[in-house]
């Protein structure tokens, strides 16, 4: 499906027969490789966490309260983790050996599942390692994304990594319950095989994906190397500190899927069982759109199709409150949600690293995204709070200016001067 | 590829290649390897598809299946949690022979009630993996009808005449972590088999007036013996509240605040509940207590740990309840201590007599294969010196003995601290390289040390440290038990009384 090219010089030569088509899209082996890396970790970890509420219920009669606290572990150490990787990727230059190093401690966290039983508090440490792993991996994958690929096609490159990212987590969960149906109960087979696909992974990056030529040209150079304070001061750069203002804002103003989907269930009185569905469908758009949406943002400017998705997220609240209601509303909306994901998930990432220096580009990710998930999460709570307190419509209403208001200043940043390129995707 | 042939590290290079993706094959033909064998075998131990779905087993019960095991006076029923062959399967042990010889029932549920005749089982829906239903069974064992619930089985009763049942189920999701967690309690109608209601379909009341929320959550519900009445949970903003129900008006009261879990005795005077008592990063802290419906005064129970279950009343001064895979057993007037009921089973209901004769300790093979635990005697002792004082550490062991016959698996020895004390840590004395895990409960005053086996014969020792910080009369204790039957379980309990000096 996607064209390998081992040299970016053919990829140059070819570069403007490519800009006019949207269907084959030319990433760079690493870009591919870091992609299939994803796949099969979200293959591994989604088959896990989509059983974990079985397991730890009616396997080993735990309370349910147990979630509760894994997110809580979870939100707190990853976000830390994530700087401190981010940073370190940045200063010692090895993204891919500190990427790898995160792949495999959840790999590692498999092997725990499987001897730790039901004792509670290892269980706990098996999972918060799991995540530690994501934290530790995400910021230098999408860094080497970005620094393996030319500027003018960053759009492209998220976006064919976002998408086989988005394919293994719906490949997960199918796999999980297919064996669930095979061997019924038997959670050790599906610790075993999401063990074989997470190696499978580390063993992508660690064969097949070397450092970008650029950064590990610098390795040895050791007075070059980016400093704490060059990494803090990130936050106040001209261009990246609005777009981490843009991206605080947003995501302070987006509610979470899960509360989307309960609201259209609210309105539609459909059976809650089907919320696993409406999850699959979201994601089936995602990763459908998240090639051509890419390559959209980087032929058109990635400031307005990121502006352009959230304009869509907009719709999505606004036709929660129309007054009439149908099985339309809930298929639109998840379609809608689909193209909302697709047109900023990565893009966002594309847009950050065409403003982020090179020798800095970990740090800033890591920053950014750390800025959007604790917004998101801020929102999460912030809206079961007014639905509880002032009911489901006040709480939508809220959420919709808020949306609107925080768009419009993403809309009136990237018209500023020093944004035009941007905005242009350059 | 054509471009990088020509130039002079061209070959290494593709060497390099080759070998790396000669090592990448041997990875996925390992892994490939690894995980299909895996399955292979855990398809032959499992005994392939369908061995082991929820819901009826083969053609389900036959006639008198419950009488043939129940004497005169009466049963317990209970999910089996024995893993192998038997795996969730309900259970019957006749009355007062709790650790009796188990007869197994052709139905596996993951949760399970029963009285005058109906039962509930919870259990993996007639779906993909991941639904659940609640299958209506009848006293041959027969599922008479079926009903779908929203996620994860969590509570399910049945009113003492059998009209009607009750069944709490997780909402699943994805994410609901996400959010906390939301949960669905349903109302069935047991004589046609059809949902009565969704709770949140009922009109609430508090303080006389009406009462309603988004996040209504209902779930645990008990039945009166009127069986129109009854009680539950209800939880909205962050608050937990009794309420008693009417089913034929549709409606449910605001009794109470902070009780969870409702259980009402089989006198229709108490309520047995969990009543938050504080929290934490690592959730809810609750602690069993007994309210007096007609003083409404509240008892707390003899269990200090936090545990998350519906109790279950044995008669009017027993209750029950489930801590992981074992049910406990204590007094309802808080009095005494709590001792394991039953290893290895849940959900144990109380059925009542409905044979002619008693037959005790022998039950009946008719209805099902006989599930025997093996058994074997733990002892356990705990010494302390003779001069404790306020402000200075005491080490004090604790010993468990396995006087055999069998190896014991999945020990667990709960060491419960003077209370005022401050924890030191735990030490292992013998044997030196014993494999074992401790964990410390701060707020019940508790140290949990576990170990996968102790064989026969074998004794196990270790040391626990605190300080205690106040003079005067001081107590230890420590409970022992395994996954094995206990003939002598007298002596699963050993306690040391001293005096802090100054």
């Amino acid at each position: 499906m996607y064209q390998i090219e081992g040299s970016g010089q053919v990829l140059r030569s070819r570069d403007k027969r490519a800009r006019l088509r949207l269907t084959r899209p030319q990433v760079s082996q690493v870009v591919l490789m870091l992609g299939l890396t994803s796949m099969f970790t979200d293959i591994s970890s989604e088959m896990v966490s989509s059983i974990l509420p079985m397991y730890l219920v009616l396997n080993l009669h735990l309370s349910p309260f147990a979630f509760g606290v894994l997110d809580g572990i979870y939100l707190g150490g990853a976000a830390f983790v994530r700087l401190i990787s981010g940073f370190l990727a940045d200063k010692s230059r090895r993204h891919k050996e500190i990427a790898a190093a995160g792949y495999a401690l959840s790999a590692v966290s498999r092997i725990g599942l499987l001897v730790v039983g039901g004792v509670w508090t290892l269980l706990a440490s098996v999972i918060l390692l799991d995540r530690l792993g994501k934290g530790i991996r995400s910021a230098p994958r999408d860094a080497m994304i970005s620094l393996s690929t030319e500027p003018e096609k960053l759009g492209t490159a998220f976006g064919v990594h976002r998408a086989m990212d988005t394919a293994g987590a719906m490949i997960g969960p199918l796999i999980a319950f297919g064996l669930l149906t095979l061997t019924p109960d038997s959670y050790d087979t599906i610790f075993i095989v999401s063990l074989c696909f997470a190696v499978i992974g580390v063993g992508v990056i660690s064969l097949f994906v070397q450092n970008p030529p650029n950064v590990a040209a610098k390795a040895d150079e050791p007075a070059a190397t980016p400093s704490l304070r060059a990494a803090l001061s990130l936050a106040r750069d001209a261009r990246f500190g609005p777009l981490l203002i843009v991206g605080g804002a947003l995501s302070l103003a987006t509610m979470s899927d899960g509360f989307l989907y309960l609201t259209l269930q609210r309105r539609l009185d459909f059976n809650v069982g089907l919320f696993p569905l409406l999850y699959v469908a979201t994601a089936l758009v995602f990763m459908l759109l998240a090639i051509p949406m890419g390559q959209l943002a980087d032929r058109f400017g990635r400031a307005r199709i990121f502006f352009g998705g959230y304009a869509v997220l907009l719709a999505v609240y606004a036709l929660l409150l129309l007054p009439w209601y149908g099985a339309a509303q809930v298929i639109v909306s998840l379609v809608l949600l689909g193209v909302y994901y697709a047109a900023t998930d990565g893009v966002l990432m594309a847009l950050a690293s065409a403003l982020l220096p090179e020798d800095l580009r970990t740090s800033g990710l890591a920053l950014l995204t750390t800025v959007t998930n604790l917004g998101r999460l801020a929102a999460s709570a912030l809206f079961g709070l007014l639905w509880t307190w002032q009911g489901m419509s006040v709480a939508i209403w809220i959420f919709i200016v808020g949306l609107g208001v925080a768009t419009l200043l993403t809309g009136w940043l990237f018209a500023l001067p020093r944004h035009r390129g941007a905005a242009r995707g350059i | 590829m054509a471009v990088a042939n020509e130039t002079v590290t061209a070959p290494p290079v593709a060497t390099d290649a080759r070998r790396r993706r000669v090592l990448f094959a041997a990875l996925c033909a390992v892994c490939v390897l690894v995980a299909g064998g895996f399955i292979a075998w855990a398809v032959i131990r499992d005994g392939g598809a369908g061995s082991s779905v929820g819901g009826p087993i083969g053609d389900g019960g036959a006639p008198g299946s419950l009488a043939g095991v129940s004497g005169a006076s009466g049963a317990l029923m209970f999910q089996n949690v024995v893993s192998g062959d038997y795996w969730n399967q309900v259970g019957l042990v006749p009355m007062g022979h709790p650790e009796g010889s188990r007869s197994m029932m052709p139905l596996r549920c993951r949760r399970v009630h029963f009285a005058a005749g109906r039962g509930l089982c919870l259990a993996e829906g007639n779906g993909p993996p991941g639904t659940y239903a609640a299958y209506i069974f009848d006293s041959d064992l027969r599922v008479t009808g079926d009903v779908d619930l929203a996620g994860l089985p969590s509570r399910t009763r049945v009113s003492p005449d059998a009209r009607y049942g009750a069944t709490t189920a997780f909402v699943s999701g994805h994410s609901y972590a996400e959010e906390g967690y939301s949960t669905q309690t349903l109302l069935i109608d047991l004589a046609n088999g059809k949902e009565l209601a969704n709770l949140e379909e009922f009109t609430a009341y508090r303080n006389g007036e009406a009462f309603a929320n988004e996040d209504f959550n209902y779930w645990g519900v008990t039945f009166t013996e009127d069986s129109n009445r009854f009680y539950a949970s209800l939880g909205t903003g962050g608050k937990t509240y009794l309420v008693q129900g009417d089913i034929a008006e549709r409606t449910v009261e605001v009794l109470r605040e902070n009780v969870e879990c409702p259980s009402i005795s089989p006198d229709n005077t108490r309520i047995a509940f969990k009543k938050k008592v504080g929290g934490d990063l690592a959730g809810p802290i609750w602690r069993f207590h007994v309210l007096d419906l007609a003083t409404m005064a509240e008892t707390p129970l003899a269990e200090t740990r936090s545990i998350d279950d519906q109790i279950m009343w044995l008669d009017n001064d027993e209750v029950l309840y489930g801590d992981g895979q074992d049910t406990w057993e204590m007094a309802a007037d808080g009095s005494g201590q709590p001792r394991r009921f039953m290893s290895k089973a849940v959900s144990v209901t109380v059925v009542d007599g409905m044979g002619e004769a008693d037959v005790a300790s022998s039950p009946a093979g008719q209805a099902g294969d006989v599930l025997t635990l093996p058994e074997t005697d733990l002892s356990v002792s705990v010494d302390v010196p003779e001069t404790v004082t306020a402000g200075v550490e005491l080490t004090y062991n604790v010993t468990v003995t396995n006087n055999g016959p069998h190896e014991a698996t999945w020990l667990v020895v709960d060491a419960y601290l003077p209370e005022d004390a401050q924890f030191g840590g735990t030490a292992l004395v013998e044997p030196v390289n014993m494999d074992h895990g401790c964990s410390y409960f701060e707020d019940e005053d508790r140290v949990r040390c576990d170990t996968a086996t102790l064989a026969a014969g074998a004794r196990w020792t270790f040391a626990v440290t605190v300080t205690p910080r106040a003079e005067g009369p001081g107590a230890v204790w420590a409970n022992a038990g395994a996954t094995e039957n206990d003939p002598n379980p007298a002596n699963d309990h050993a306690e040391a009384t001293f005096t802090i000096g100054p």
